[in-house]
């Protein structure tokens, strides 16, 4: 098994486990205040990039592409909570679920019939494609310092804006007592909501930033969406904390899986583990006892 | 009992509503002595392999139009009715009973992968339907009377391209394959280690990718590990261009030769600047055309605005064979006099090759070498060497 | 939550859904057709079984398609490398699925709802990547059915043969749901903490409906490995079990009769918007959310919003909200 470059494994693992710790945190701020799994997100990462190359060659600026996919993600995300979501919800906590399923089928079919099949290179946001430096001993892409350093921008000023406004206050009550924030004023409804248009911004965010380097549109929703869940399980779906850190643990286990095995049976090993993971400790690593939600 | 029986009821409103709309095909039976011939085509359109099924539809349509404008088979208009199974069996196999069953086509091309290939191999021959399927694998089984026909090269031909170039042109001797985990690569894997001992090479090493993905680091670094002055790489895009970036990222100088899947504008597109230098199989000479290619080339370049990928040459000469092996038969489009046809006609000069069938040798093309190997200069392909010499 | 204790016989969808098989059967003259209704006969087994599961018992399962490909994996291999018989092989295929159902009934005994959800689904996809990776070729030239030396390999014949399993299926899942193991199951769903103060031994019964399912799901999957003559992993991906699913949904939880509903929608429904052949997925997408937001019940729902007024009141004074 000799013959593993760590310091390239740092490298690419970081890059995705930035990844992965962003959608692992949707799920997690979604999961806490309305308790459903959203399987969604991982197409609305793939899309995100799409989104902005088309908005780019409409001459739109870079950035301005980019806020705007940004807010559209976040008002796609709140538009499919309430429409597809909530209604779902009458068939129990199963509902909206598979609803959510039904959502990235068709963000992933709808996204196949406006831009094709195949999918397409970005630029990096600085620098040329494949100029990559020296670091730490391994070598790394200039856009990987950009995913990392958004994505450290992005969960930051989430976690301030949770502990800090009024607004995320509202909703870590209702996180821990729905009644309670009822009683106190605060609709549930409308936190459900911008939960999942949160989560949406922030896999956009993240969904752009890591085009350049996997191709925006390419089929890798499910892998980059169930990646994120066992950063989630790993870290604990309860868990602020263990969801970020869960993330970056998945990308650097994935990377070096299968820089040290094959990269068959990383996969192979990662779902297993994801599954004997569920069973011995479905509440991660930092997550609070007692939280099945059946 | 009124629920069950609302709730069954909606299942006989679905079927009967079947068996009223279209039983049996809008009119135009293949047999018939006027109207349109249709022939069908089950091709991998989208999924996994759009890069081969999507330009040899283009090819389809493109014969089709020059054939009808030509005065068509036997003074009949031909019309393709191409559908797409997405490269998934569970697909192709009622696909080929559509076409047989319901819009009664008097041949099939396609399909083009192996797995849904060998899926519809005894839906054609019970139905006795003349099927020229696209795979490089040996469909046909060796019988005389059988309804299948190959107007692809036998896989073993670019694998022996690609060894002979290696030991020829690049004098290196150890090989490292990067290949799709998908049969398409697994079993030109095997031909690989199979043949490279005849050419003096030796494989230190084989790495399986899928054809989605987008990061091949570790592919490329274990290869690189195991000491290998060449890599093979076996797969289509975007994996294919991840392994070229992935070298260049490197910074490993070694030379990439890969499979026909990425003769095409795609892979220098994806890839950028870490395409250049990378070589592939083409069956196009692009330097100097013969007319037949020519031809071609120019037409789909016209029309599509592309040039054409190595699998749509394939599919227009079907087009064309099918044509030729109507005519030979005087016209007749039942099975049997088309199966015939295809045996009495003389030999087609296609795009790719001449084309030369027989009751014994059901195999189109003769299983030497065909292949050109292209380089990418400035972003294009280039011929650099024929394996025919 | 619907809550669906059915009021009426037993036999009375199966007799039905025979009836209107032997029509379809009688009146189709493309082969085409014929196929694509042994298809959705094979699935619908499974669908059953899943409906049984998600519906009745209230156990989500996201990986079917897993045990649908193993029954059709080992079925491939028994036959095709080892010379075996379809209905031996079968036997050995669909105990194989329920074995390993009833380790997934087993991890449902420590985990719930959600994360059961994603157990299942990482099973699923665990057996897709290891299929994958250890027998991406897959078999080629499973036989047709044949009991010795009677062959039910024609494709006329073997619909009917499937047929015939599905409305066996139908009558033995219909008494199941009336009986007191029923009553079981619908009380895991709907209330665990009252039925296990009745004395319902909870444990036995979530792995006991497991195994119902997954032996269902066996004989689905090697029906379908004799049905396609070919078997690769690409048949039993996640999409499939999405598709079971959804066929499950459409029909209306916990309705045996609903599920074969929507596994002839599921399959047969294409074929009506076949123009629009690049829709199809996207299509499935849109009606699954619509089903899901305006009709919780699927389509059994909307029999019994019709027999409303027709309906004799019995005993039983379970009533669910439309």
């Amino acid at each position: 098994m000799g013959g593993v470059d760590y310091p390239q494994v740092l490298a690419t693992g970081l890059t995705y486990g930035v990844i992965f710790a962003l959608i692992a945190l949707g799920y997690h701020l979604i999961y806490v205040s309305s308790g459903m799994l959203n399987f969604a997100l991982g197409e609305q990462l793939a899309v995100a990039g799409l989104v902005v190359l088309s908005l780019t060659s409409a001459g739109v600026p870079f950035v301005l592409a980019v806020l705007l996919a940004v807010l559209a993600g976040a008002a796609f995300g709140a538009g499919y909570e309430r429409l597809a979501l909530r209604p779902a919800s009458r068939m129990g906590l199963i509902g909206p679920l598979i609803a959510s399923v039904g959502v990235s089928i068709v963000i992933g079919q709808g996204r196949v019939l406006i831009w094709g099949p195949n999918p397409r290179p970005m630029d990096p946001f600085t620098g040329d494609p494949n100029q990559s430096v020296a670091f730490l001993g391994g070598r790394w892409q200039i856009q990987s310092f950009w995913v990392i350093g958004l994505a450290v921008l992005a969960a930051t000023a989430l976690l301030l804006f949770l502990r800090f406004t009024w607004y995320g206050r509202a909703w870590r009550a209702t996180a821990q007592s729905p009644v309670g924030a009822r009683l106190s004023g605060i609709d549930p409804s409308v936190v459900s909501m911008s939960a999942v248009a949160t989560a949406s911004a922030l896999v956009t965010i993240g969904g752009i930033a890591i085009a350049p380097i996997v191709l925006a549109g390419a089929f890798y929703a499910l892998d980059f969406g169930v990646r994120a869940f066992a950063a989630a399980i790993i870290g604990g779906f309860t868990s602020t904390t263990g969801v970020l850190v869960g993330g970056i643990v998945v990308g650097l286990l994935d990377v070096w899986l299968a820089s040290a095995l094959s990269a068959e049976w990383s996969d192979v090993v990662l779902y297993t583990g994801l599954a004997l993971a569920l069973l011995l400790r479905p509440r991660g690593l930092f997550g609070r006892e007692g939280v099945s939600r059946a | 009992m009124w629920r069950r029986l609302t709730a069954v009821l909606a299942t006989a409103a679905v079927s009967l509503s079947l068996a009223a709309c279209g039983g049996g095909g809008e009119g135009g039976d293949g047999s018939g002595e006027t109207g349109p011939i249709r022939i069908g085509a089950i091709l991998g359109i989208s999924g996994r392999f759009a890069f081969v099924g999507e330009p040899q539809k283009q090819a389809l349509e493109l014969a089709q139009e020059r054939i009808n404008a030509a005065g068509g088979i036997s003074g009949r208009q031909v019309e393709f009715v191409v559908y797409d199974d997405e490269v998934d069996e569970t697909k192709s196999v009622p696909l080929a009973n559509r076409l047989i069953s319901e819009d009664k086509v008097v041949a099939i091309i396609g399909p083009s992968i192996t797995v849904p290939a060998l899926a519809i191999q005894p839906i054609v021959e019970r139905a006795q339907v003349p099927n020229l399927t696209l795979t490089s694998k040996a469909i046909w089984e060796g019988k005389p009377d059988s309804y299948v026909f190959h107007t692809t090269p036998r896989e073993e031909v670019e694998v022996k391209s690609v060894l002979d170039f290696v030991k020829d042109q690049l004098k290196v001797t150890k090989v490292g394959v990067i290949y799709d985990r998908q049969p398409y690569g697994t079993g030109n894997l095997a031909y690989l280690k199979q043949f490279a001992p005849e050419y003096g090479l030796q494989i230190v090493a084989e790495e399986g990718i899928e054809n989605n993905d987008t990061n091949a680091d570790a592919q490329v670094q274990r290869v690189r590990g195991a000491g290998a002055e060449a890599v093979v790489v076996w797969v289509g895009d975007p994996a294919a261009s991840s392994v070229a970036k992935a070298i260049h990222q490197a910074g490993w100088t070694v030379p990439v030769i890969a499979s026909s899947a990425i003769a095409g504008p795609r892979f220098a597109e994806l890839a950028g600047p870490a395409a250049e230098g990378a070589y592939s199989n083409s069956t196009y000479d692009t330097a100097a055309p013969p007319p037949a290619q020519k031809e071609f080339l120019e037409a789909f370049q016209a029309r599509y605005n592309s040039p054409p990928t190595q699998f749509a040459g394939f599919a227009y000469d079907s087009a064309y064979a099918l044509k030729a092996a109507i005519e030979a038969a005087a016209g007749k489009t039942d099975g049997a006099s088309i199966r015939q046809g295809l045996i009495d006609m003389p030999p087609l000069d296609g795009v790719v090759a001449t084309y030369d069938f027989s009751a014994e040798n059901h195999n189109g093309i003769p299983n030497g070498p065909l292949f050109y190997i292209v380089q990418i200069k400035n972003g294009a392909f280039q011929v650099v060497f024929d394996t025919r010499k | 939550m619907t809550r669906f204790l059915p009021k009426t016989a037993p036999w009375v969808a199966p007799v039905l859904v025979g009836v209107l098989v032997l029509l379809f059967a009688a009146t189709q003259d493309s082969f085409y057709r014929l196929q694509l209704g042994t298809l959705s006969g094979i699935y619908a087994i499974a669908a059953i079984g899943l409906t049984l599961l998600f519906g009745a018992a209230g156990q989500i399962s996201l990986g079917q398609a897993g045990l649908l490909g193993i029954a059709a994996f080992s079925t491939a291999y028994l036959t095709v490398d080892h010379g075996m018989g379809p209905v031996p092989a079968g036997i050995v295929a669909v105990a194989a699925s329920t074995l390993v159902g009833l380790v997934l009934g087993w991890c449902a005994l420590r985990i719930t709802g959600h994360y059961l959800a994603l157990v299942t689904l990482a099973f699923g996809l665990v057996f897709t990547e290891l299929t994958r990776t250890v027998l991406p070729e897959g078999w080629y030239g499973v036989p047709p059915l044949a009991i010795g030396s009677l062959d039910l390999g024609d494709p006329q014949v073997f619909f009917v043969v499937v047929w015939a399993a599905v409305v066996l299926v139908l009558v033995g899942s219909s008494l199941l749901v009336r009986s007191r193991f029923g009553r079981s199951i619908a009380a895991l769903r709907d209330d665990p903490v009252a039925a296990s103060a009745c004395g319902v031994d909870l444990a036995r019964t979530k792995v006991a409906v497991f195994g119902i399912a997954s032996a269902l799901a066996g004989v689905s999957g090697w029906l379908f490995a004799l049905y396609q003559g070919s078997v690769t992993e690409t048949s039993f991906s996640f999409t499939l079990s999405f598709n079971l699913l959804i066929m499950v949904v459409i029909g209306g939880l916990g309705s045996p009769g609903g599920a074969v509903v929507g596994a002839v929608f599921l399959v047969l429904a294409p074929e009506l918007g076949r123009r629009y052949e690049e829709y199809r997925l996207l299509s499935y997408g849109v009606i699954l959310l619509l089903v899901l937001a305006l009709l919780p019940g699927g389509l059994a729902s909307i029999g019994r919003l019709v027999a409303r007024p027709l309906r004799r009141r019995r005993d039983t004074p379970v009533e669910e909200p439309a």
